[in-house]
């Protein structure tokens, strides 16, 4: 891997750095919960969201709106199960959207 | 030693797994021996195909490897998957349906495989913000606000980050190189890269809140 550029060869500048990189770069993701503890309970935490609408914990919903790699497999794991409680992948993932929404509120 | 039999598995086939045990009998004949826990072994097998494909059909990154490559995808993460739910039957506790648990690894190994074989041979470079930035942001209103924010998080950056944090945030969330990517390269986790996120976060904010900045709480979607 080449993973150093001594020279900056490719500097920040040329691109764009906006509204959206400020904020990601400025997110609030307290309180914690590492990404290991969201695959703990990432199961069980949209099990309960899509069957039962259950709110999710501050850590969890904040965790997934600052993490996009732990929130695509969240709602990916929502489309899935969806069927299992006869809600289309839709309204599986919009119930988990709205709760991450108000946790993170 | 666990073999799992290589071969393709209807979708239909797969979710009809579910039908055929119980769910609280699925950590019973997965930890049996002979025949049931073989039986056993490919349904969840199969289930771990459903999730790979699932996952990977959702990832709009595995569109351009083509069929063949997003098959072997599929099924190396499908056996790594159900290598890893076999190795931690000891950790389920029944908080969530078995199928719901089982799925969560699937869809991970296939999230990670698609990820890194996406980047295969592409070079990354962990570079500094050198210069406070120029902003790009074009709305009159977002350039009085959002340039002023954004030329502060540069500087902020450069004064307040670690050579190591500075680098990670701008490969993570400037460059946009996919998490498990940056993971693999400099030989650490997701887990490890996030917290190094976390504590770059919490700087930036404590930084530009003291400099009478307004910043977002955690409700503003960041990550699509
Ligand atoms: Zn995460």
């Amino acid at each position: 891997m080449s993973n150093e550029n001594p020279n900056n060869a490719d500097p920040i500048e040329r691109r764009e750095f906006d509204h959206r990189h400020v904020a990601r770069l400025t997110i609030d993701s307290d309180p914690w919960l590492s990404c290991d503890d969201c695959f703990e309970q990432v199961d069980s935490v949209v099990e309960g969201v899509v069957a039962e609408n259950i709110p999710l914990s501050a850590p969890f919903g904040v965790h997934l709106a600052a993490c996009p790699v732990c929130h695509e497999e969240a709602v990916s794991l929502a489309e899935l199960i969806a069927e299992d409680f006869n809600l289309s992948p839709e309204q599986a993932v919009a119930r988990l959207e709205a709760a991450v929404e108000g946790a993170a509120a | 030693m666990v073999e799992i039999e290589q071969q393709a598995v209807p979708e239909r086939q797969a979710m009809s797994a579910e039908a055929v045990f119980p769910a609280d009998e699925w950590v019973e004949r997965l930890s049996m021996s002979g025949p049931v826990r073989d039986e056993a072994i490919r349904a969840l097998h199969a289930l771990m195909i459903r999730a790979a494909r699932h996952q990977v059909a959702r990832m709009p990154e595995a569109t351009s490897l083509g069929s063949v490559v997003r098959d072997e995808i599929i099924n190396s993460a499908a056996d790594e998957a159900t290598i890893a739910v076999l190795g931690r039957l000891d950790s389920f506790e029944g908080r969530s349906r078995f199928t719901t648990w089982a799925y969560k690894f699937g869809i991970l190994q296939a999230g990670v495989h698609v990820r890194r074989t996406r980047w295969r041979g592409r070079e990354v470079q962990l570079r500094q913000i050198v210069e406070p930035v120029e902003s790009h942001v074009r709305s009159p209103e977002a350039h009085v606000e959002g340039g002023d924010v954004a030329s502060a998080v540069s500087r902020a950056m450069a004064t307040c980050l670690t050579p190591h944090q500075h680098k990670v945030a701008v490969a993570l969330l400037v460059d946009e190189v996919p998490i498990d990517v940056l993971s693999e390269r400099l030989g650490t986790t997701r887990n490890a890269l996030y917290k190094t996120l976390h504590d770059v976060r919490k700087r930036l904010r404590v930084e530009l809140i003291a400099q009478g900045h307004t910043l977002m709480g955690a409700s503003e979607e960041v990550n699509r």
